[in-house]
């Protein structure tokens, strides 16, 4: 009697083992997930922000109040992190201009995640110098976060926790060009979008002239003052890259899609 | 072209001349030499970042180098890899990729996650080279802003560049802010003069700023000035309580400036996030565990919650090694942040002892508010009672089970199949 009992507990063990295992095994999901930057119309919509684009596998989107604070509004960005980030669960992200800096805010502060790498489209973690338009930061408190020393200052941008930052930087400045140190995408410029450790004047290759000389910014690894694991993927040297997913094959995220579409999976 | 380019003055357009007659005069004597254009070699195309078999049209092998304006701008062409770049992988376009190429780069962007993943946890996120970390070598650094005075809608562009540079971001009270500006232009630095500063604070969305009176901003030696007369003007204030009451956030102050004739505007900003939460007892207990050095920093805490501790680790040399991180939650009443130097990390750096904590910071982190911390006031440096060999300390990597389990993870996703198409 005693000898099946033990036999009957031994086998419901193994089953319930083998039940959890299966369920672990089958339940662990790679995805791809995107992260918006700032939203002046609040918490963006499904995949509205995105242009209803969304390369690559088991696409998810996490959507947070895009023009709060980035301490006020990543909760949110942790908890879709923690869903899709973490334990069985493995992910590529996809975030544009603010939403590295969330990201990063999160890694540095919460992590770890479960992330296998990062494409970074017109990074503003480095920050903008339109944020130091008294006008253009009072229009709501993400602007304000975004003044380059701001936010340079709010955390560790080199922990990354072995995360490569894949980095699209685009140069087709506009009108804005005027306000943004250095070659710029009309919202930020090099120095934040291909992941420069310093402010100053951060260019293409040949962009120096005469008395008029920048930093010029090398592809990969291949130049200083940059932040860990930021790595210079995509540097806009025809200058016909813009900020925005609204320009379509003219806006830097373009690339960006392409490249989830082609390697995330 | 997006990047902005001074006006061209007297000095430029003279250097402008010479150096079209001798650019003229050069490309006389290469004419008459009968010298050819040099293609740029395989191995330039292969730095560019492409294997040259997988080099598609326009990427990098062309016969002839892009072509450049006198403003050294490019033709079209996407991410044009430049000579001087060193790293093979960089984004092309897939639609000009076979298969077999995407399968070839997404297995190295694999092969490099697993080895960023490896390389960092050789060392526990607690304790990380300071090398890796340069710009947060100094406790309150703020990277300084850089932009043109002149910002006006007019298109006319300005010569002057600033530099605006600030003690410190987060304010705890009772703390001084100080702030200069820098001018310069071509020819060095010029003085520059602050017309008029205030103090506003910048509250949440929803709430009016509030004006908090005029600054002072000098160039006469006094403190927090530096050295009279240097065309650099200083300002400050202090965080008082009294000022600031209840208010928590950012402060900006607004300048009105003047330099070689161009006027402009700019702001710097601090965060003032109110009353300690709890302060730095000054006592420090030390002891060596599984083959590193732990250093305990006693805290006297009037708030529970999650604190973040930052300290730089230098060696007898004065050599700057490990940046130390401690962030965890601790309860309200006398505490204990350990904080680690990796025994591995000092090894590697060949680091001995006695070391020196300096640049101590500390706050209370918060977690969905804005500010998202409450500064205490920084500790004294601390100097190791104990000297300290390289042979106290273990060799051994970190490990961490998640990290393995990652690069475990990766290294089996590079067997995945490609989705079938969609199509």
């Amino acid at each position: 009697m005693k000898a099946r009992t033990l036999l009957a507990a031994l086998t419901a063990a193994a089953s319930l083992f083998a039940t959890f295992a299966f369920t672990s095994e089958a339940s662990a999901t790679t995805y791809s997930v995107y992260l918006h930057g700032r939203n002046t119309d609040g918490t963006p919509s499904g995949w509205g922000y995105w242009s209803y684009q969304r390369p690559g596998t088991n696409s998810v989107v996490i959507n947070y109040n895009g023009r709060s604070h980035i301490s006020s509004a990543n909760p949110t960005v942790r908890a879709g992190l923690n869903t899709y980030c973490t334990g069985d669960n493995y992910c590529y992200v996809a975030a544009h201009s603010a939403g590295c800096a969330h990201l990063q805010y999160a890694i540095d502060k919460y992590g770890p995640y479960n992330i296998i790498w990062v494409d970074g489209a017109g990074c503003a973690s480095g920050g903008t110098e339109l944020s130091d338009d008294w006008s253009w930061t009072q229009g709501d408190d993400l602007a304000s976060d975004l003044k380059t020393g701001t936010v340079r200052s709010m955390y560790n941008h080199n922990n990354m926790r072995g995360a490569w930052f894949y980095l699209f930087g685009g140069a087709k400045g506009g009108a804005a060009a005027m306000l943004i140190t250095g070659q710029d995408d009309g919202a930020v410029g090099y120095a934040s979008s291909l992941g420069r450790s310093k402010t100053g004047d951060f260019c293409n290759p040949g962009d120096s002239w005469w008395l008029d000389t920048c930093d010029e910014v090398g592809m990969g690894t291949s130049t200083g003052n940059r932040y860990s694991y930021h790595y210079v993927y995509y540097r806009d040297s025809s200058e016909n890259k813009d900020h925005y997913v609204g320009s379509g094959s003219g806006g830097i995220p373009s690339p960006m899609f392409s490249d989830m579409g082609a390697y995330a999976y | 072209m997006s990047r902005e380019r001074p006006a061209a003055g007297p000095l430029r357009l003279w250097l402008f001349v010479i150096g079209g007659i001798l650019i003229l005069g050069l490309g006389l004597l290469w004419l008459r030499s009968g010298v050819k254009p040099t293609a740029p070699s395989s191995d330039e195309a292969a730095r560019g970042g492409l294997h040259p078999e997988e080099t598609p049209p326009g990427h990098g092998n062309a016969a002839t180098p892009p072509p450049q304006s006198k403003h050294g701008k490019r033709k079209p062409g996407d991410n044009v890899p430049a000579s001087g770049d060193d790293d093979e992988l960089v984004w092309v376009d897939p639609a000009t990729l076979t298969p077999e190429q995407i399968a070839e780069r997404r297995a190295k962007r694999l092969r490099m996650a697993a080895q960023g993943h490896r390389d960092y946890y050789r060392y526990p996120p607690s304790s990380r080279p300071l090398s890796d970390n340069e710009d947060l070598l100094v406790r309150d650094h703020v990277e300084p802003e850089i932009r043109k005075l002149k910002r006006g809608d007019d298109g006319e562009k300005g010569e002057v560049r600033l530099e605006l540079w600030q003690n410190k971001m987060f304010l705890r009270e009772g703390d001084e802010a100080s702030f200069r500006v820098k001018a310069t232009t071509e020819k060095g630095p010029v003085p520059i003069t602050v017309v008029e500063a205030t103090l506003v604070t910048l509250p949440d969305e929803g709430t009016a700023p509030q004006d908090l009176g005029p600054l002072s901003v000098t160039d006469d030696g006094s403190p927090p000035d530096e050295i009279s007369g240097d065309g650099v003007p200083t300002g400050g204030f202090v965080a008082s309580q009294s000022r600031l009451g209840s208010y928590r956030g950012n402060l900006r102050v607004m300048l009105k400036l003047e330099s070689e004739g161009e006027q402009g505007t700019a702001t710097l900003n601090f965060v003032y996030t109110g009353a300690e939460p709890g302060r730095f007892t000054g006592e420090v207990s030390e002891a060596l565990e599984d083959g590193s050095l732990a250093l305990y920093f006693g805290l006297e805490l009037k708030e529970a919650g999650r604190y973040e501790i930052r300290a730089r680790l230098y060696d007898k040399t004065d050599r700057p090694i490990a940046l130390l991180n401690f962030n965890q939650d601790l309860e309200a009443g006398k505490q204990k942040a350990r904080l680690l130097a990796f025994g591995k990390l000092l090894r590697d750096e060949g680091a001995e002892g006695p070391y020196t904590i300096r640049d101590i910071e500390g706050w209370r982190l918060l977690s969905g508010t804005y500010p998202d911390r409450e500064m205490m006031q920084p500790p004294e440096d601390y100097t190791t009672k104990q000297p300290y060999s390289l042979d106290q300390f273990s060799d051994a990597e970190y490990s961490d089970p998640q990290a393995e389990a990652m690069i475990e993870h990766i290294e089996k996703a590079q067997k995945t199949p490609p989705p079938a198409p969609s199509n």
